[in-house]
């Protein structure tokens, strides 16, 4: 009777770690994960206006790309040394407002376009737990090289950063964060993300 | 009885496996946020290049920004909505054809000699087969794939340093390397002068200005979408070039 009683407890668990195994394989084909993020996010940007506004469209795509993309990784790689001048509420301030900057901008380039054509290409390993997956869009007649460099994070792969036509956008934001804080301050920052915001 | 025990043994083991595997894989194989950017060289800080004129680079970069679009926009929608996107391409195929020279003196600067021929079999084969340029039929073989050359690239290439930062007006970003290679580019040119091949001035003027105006969309696009997410458009501008002429140097 214990024994039938066992089996069933191990049977049941070994089924329930069999029914994990899915999402490790899963992580092993991070483009997929990229592609399907990425395709969800344009599906996103071609509802239509009654379905969603501008507003609604932004807060679900960064709830989308929030689940594959490093927002805060990046944007502390891209402070560098400079964090050690913020206090905690300006580094939240910081990271939100760069990323709406981001979406918002992303947004804007795919208005009143007609549906972009994206082709991925085989991911390229970097290292043992890094890959790089390039990538061109097409609207219309502009074709634009993307390429999305992924790491494997304690909460899986990530996109950590994003060259355009071959220049990181991490490295990029460095650059202006490290020009900035030689001449301004945090509260300078905040104030110019909020006029780029609200000029975008 | 023992032959239950014993399956009961193996189950756990099996179990305790499964388990096993995955903490190794999640203590072992993933990388932490601070050896993200530590491990790859690309991400080491460069220094900075000079930028002495800033006052006068930022001038020219605000009257940039504006004729790209307020004037060079418009006139480029106007020419893609009337253009057929066939004869759009062929001209931008026709011009890139005509670069050859560049190409092949950036990479003879630079020893490469296999890339030259691959430059020149690829402007033979695009110049009769592709009916003067302006089909691209290079691009249907691989051993024609090389990467653009041009002379501020042979320049970086023998070690030679970025100068400092200028903004020409009209044309945008370079370094005073660059700017240099840009002369080189023009003496290897057979449009431009001094050692042109079209003999009248206004045709010289129009065929530069033609190269421009079929080109600026794509150009136009980057350039927005890079300053549209840019907290200082002008450092980013700057170091997309810096990073760009970079990767170009090294390819």
């Amino acid at each position: 009777m214990n024994i039938a009683k066992n089996f069933r407890y191990l049977a049941g668990l070994s089924l329930a770690l069999l029914a994990g195994l899915p999402s490790l394989t899963a992580e092993t084909a991070p483009e997929k994960k990229l592609q399907s993020t990425i395709s969800k996010v344009i599906d996103v940007l071609y509802l239509s206006d009654e379905e969603a506004d501008l507003v609604q469209k932004r807060e679900l795509i960064l709830e989308i790309m929030d689940k594959s993309f490093s927002f805060d990784v990046m944007i502390g790689y891209a402070l560098g040394r400079n964090k050690k001048l913020l206090n905690e509420d300006q580094m939240d301030s910081i990271t939100v407002l760069t990323t709406d900057l981001l979406v918002r901008s992303f947004t804007k380039e795919f208005k009143n376009a007609s549906r972009p054509v994206m082709t991925f290409d085989e991911p390229v390993q970097l290292t043992k737990n890094k890959i790089e997956v390039a990538s061109s869009v097409k609207i219309e007649d502009t074709e634009v090289q993307l390429a999305y460099r992924l790491a494997r994070m304690k909460s899986g792969w990530q996109v950590y950063d994003i060259l355009v036509e071959g220049v990181s956008m991490v490295s990029n934001y460095r650059k202006q964060f490290q020009e900035h804080f030689q001449r301004k301050t945090a509260e300078d920052l905040i104030e110019i993300l909020r006029e780029r915001i609200n000029q975008t | 009885m023992n032959k239950g025990r014993n399956f009961l043994k193996l189950g756990l083991a099996t179990c305790l496996a499964f388990v096993s595997e995955s903490l190794l894989y999640s203590q072992e194989d993933y990388v932490s946020e601070d050896d993200l950017f530590a491990d790859d060289g690309e991400y080491e800080d460069q220094p900075s290049v000079p930028d002495p004129i800033r006052g006068f680079n930022r001038a020219m970069f605000n009257f940039n920004d504006f004729f790209y679009l307020n004037i060079l926009k418009p006139v480029s929608k106007g020419y893609r909505a009337v253009m057929p996107d066939d004869a759009e391409k062929g001209i931008s195929n026709f011009f890139d054809n005509v670069n050859y020279p560049i190409r092949f003196a950036g990479n003879v600067l630079q020893f490469k000699f296999r890339e030259a021929g691959q430059e020149t079999g690829k402007f033979l084969v695009n110049t009769t087969v592709g009916m003067g340029g302006f089909f691209k039929i290079s691009d249907d073989f691989d051993m024609f794939n090389t990467p653009p050359e041009d002379i501020g690239q042979a320049f970086g290439a023998w070690g030679m340093g970025h100068g400092f930062y200028i903004v020409l007006p009209f044309l945008g970003p370079t370094t005073l390397r660059d700017g240099i290679g840009r002369i080189g580019d023009n003496y290897a040119h057979p449009i431009p002068e001094p050692w042109t091949l079209v003999d009248e001035s206004e045709y010289r003027i129009s065929l530069q200005a033609l190269d421009i105006v079929n080109d600026s969309p794509n150009l136009l696009n980057v350039y927005e979408s890079l300053k549209g997410s840019a907290i200082d458009p002008y450092e980013s501008v700057k170091d997309a070039y810096i990073q760009r002429r970079a990767k170009e140097v090294a390819q």
